[in-house]
């Protein structure tokens, strides 16, 4: 990234405002944290902030007894999911999308982008006559499909954006060299819109991770549960149970604090090109 | 789709393949960017096209859930009952949603903004923050709508400990129906600002320098030369950050779903929460799907005023 001359001056607003951001985010992942280590006697005899006196895991082995392995293993079956597919289909629609010429294809852009205004609580009743119908109720397979066909149009988007930035330069010389479009699409289309592919798996995996409304209504036994929805049960049957209820919480946040600090840079520089140039 | 074979000729040495020697302009007319886009078109049009269309088609019936042939037509009866007195009203729900939403644009935008500019300035501590920017934004947000259900609890929360502290005064937050509305939008603003701080940033990242350097040796000020020029530059992305924000706004859920409930006495109940009840609790589909479509089509005017306000700017985006 470009630094601006005026990089090296220390900036003092900047630092404040900095720090006041890092106290926002912390502050509430810090008290989550020590809150789940802390044994349930002494929660509500000390202050929130205060570094607890005797530490304890017995709220997260707590939060595994409530079935978090299950929905943990659920949950990942999901967001593999609905990622492969939007990887499967999608580069492919926006590579049409971009180099095909016609006007439905065009047609089929807008409506896809018209796909974004569509709220999923607007078709939850259609989609469980539908789910129902096909048989899919209770199966994973039945979230991990409308969770992918509703996460396609900001995908399509993305990645449209990004394909478009290939200068036709390198189309010509291709075509020059007979190229079929699958070998457009794969030698050349793919390698150059990395930078897109990676933003629409953070975006899919993202949305597959932490969706709650289509395992809500599309999903019932304990075998199918996603952590989501696992928590959400927790809080109704637990909700004395602070802490172990905000363990479940950490549990279901700890892959993805992983993936993030191993992947920060590829997600935020895949998230940095959605805004478009 | 043609199947290619595992030997790769380099593009530079012109590989020849001889079944393959139609010129580009050919290869664009053909048919095969229907192969190409009809998977995708299909998982669509099965799991949002139809069910889309599906709920046009219920709006207009009184409609009954366990048993669809006893359904009565009613036409455009459920429109016109949007209108009724009856708790909670369509067009309080609506006045929510657009409070909610219009909250949530402009302080999200201005926030994220304002970050991004910041976060620009390089500087250590502006590195680690950067590392905590966009983690919220990645939680769950069933999860930490959790935490701040108790962060925001008046008795033992954080925020009112924390008020109390500094002797400010302490608020009632998500149990009284004048601070419900402002704690979910400060949740939501901490939840969704990384994100739009990301797309700033990247906007920022790509904007040319010479500009911003003219302006310096003219004599700007700070605030002058962000004003005339980067704001001025950033518009294509700023337009994008507005709709993204608008569109999720509007279809806001689950934090109302689980900070709030839609209450107390349904001050934080939105559109987007209304149709979830009336569909899926109260089973008046039929109204709620009318309700629905009075969302969809309240999020694609917001759509088409940004492409207006967009026109060439960003083609990527339109």
């Amino acid at each position: 990234m470009r630094q601006r001359p005026n990089a090296q001056r220390p900036n003092y607003l900047a630092g404040l405002g900095s720090l006041v951001w890092l106290a926002l985010v912390g502050l509430p992942l810090y008290v989550l944290l020590i809150s789940t280590l802390r044994t349930t006697s002494n929660y509500s005899t000390q202050g929130p902030l205060s570094f607890p006196s005797q530490l304890t895991l017995s709220n997260y082995l707590s939060a595994f007894d409530n079935g978090f392995g299950q929905d943990f293993l659920n949950t990942l079956i999901v967001t593999v999911s609905v990622v492969g597919i939007v990887l499967l289909v999608v580069p492919p629609l926006a590579y049409a999308i971009v180099r095909a010429k016609g006007r439905t294809i065009s047609v089929v852009f807008r409506v896809f982008l018209l796909g974004l205004a569509v709220p999923a609580q607007a078709v939850i009743v259609p989609m469980f006559y539908v789910i129902s119908k096909a048989g899919l109720y209770d199966h994973l397979i039945g979230v991990i499909l409308p969770t992918a066909a509703f996460s396609m149009p900001v995908c399509t988007l993305v990645l449209t954006g990004a394909m478009r930035d290939i200068t036709p330069d390198l189309y010509e010389a291709m075509a020059i060299d007979g190229a079929s479009p699958w070998r457009v699409f794969r030698q050349l289309v793919l390698p150059l819109s990395k930078g897109g592919l990676s933003s629409i798996v953070v975006f899919s995996a993202l949305q597959a991770w932490n969706g709650f409304l289509f395992p809500l209504i599309l999903t019932q036994s304990d075998s199918t549960k996603v952590i989501t929805l696992g928590l959400y049960n927790f809080q109704t049957e637990h909700g004395v149970d602070v802490p172990g209820l905000l363990s479940a919480v950490v549990l279901s946040m700890l892959p993805i604090f992983v993936v993030y600090l191993f992947a920060r840079r590829a997600l935020v520089q895949g998230l940095m090109g959605v805004g478009g140039k | 789709m043609t199947a290619t074979t595992t030997a790769r000729p380099a593009l530079a040495t012109g590989g020849r393949r001889p079944r393959r020697r139609a010129p580009a302009r050919d290869f664009r007319t053909t048919r095969w960017g229907w192969a190409y886009s009809a998977p995708a078109v299909l998982i669509f049009a099965a799991f949002v096209i139809v069910p889309t269309g599906y709920t046009f088609y219920v709006s207009l019936w009184k409609w009954n859930a366990l048993n669809p042939a006893m359904s009565v037509y009613r036409g455009l009866g459920n429109y016109q009952r949007l209108f009724d007195a009856t708790q909670p009203t369509f067009l309080s729900s609506l006045w929510h949603s657009l409070y909610f939403s219009g909250a949530m644009v402009v302080g999200g935008t201005a926030l994220s903004l304002a970050l991004a500019l910041l976060l620009q300035r390089g500087g250590a501590l502006l590195n680690a923050s950067r590392v905590a920017l966009f983690l919220p934004h990645a939680t769950p947000m069933i999860a930490t709508s959790m935490i701040w259900v108790w962060i925001f609890n008046p008795r033992f929360g954080l925020a009112d400990w924390m008020l109390h502290s500094l002797h400010l005064p302490t608020s009632q937050w998500l149990q009284s129906s004048t601070s419900a509305m402002p704690a979910v939008i400060v949740y939501s603003l901490w939840h969704e600002v990384g994100f739009t701080t990301v797309v700033f940033l990247g906007g920022l990242a790509v904007l040319p320098n010479e500009l911003s350097e003219a302006a310096r040796m003219d004599g700007c000020s700070a605030w002058q030369e962000f004003w005339h020029i980067t704001w001025h530059q950033l518009r294509p992305v700023t337009v994008f950050v507005v709709a993204i924000t608008a569109i999720t706004s509007l279809q806001a859920f689950t934090q109302f779903y689980q900070l709030s409930d839609g209450g107390p006495v349904y001050a934080t109940t939105t559109l987007s929460y209304l149709v979830y009840q009336e569909a899926f609790v109260l089973s008046d589909t039929g109204y709620g799907a009318a309700l629905a479509v009075v969302l969809f089509a309240v999020t694609v005017f917001f759509t088409l005023v940004r492409r207006r306000t967009a026109t060439g700017a960003d083609s990527a985006l339109t």
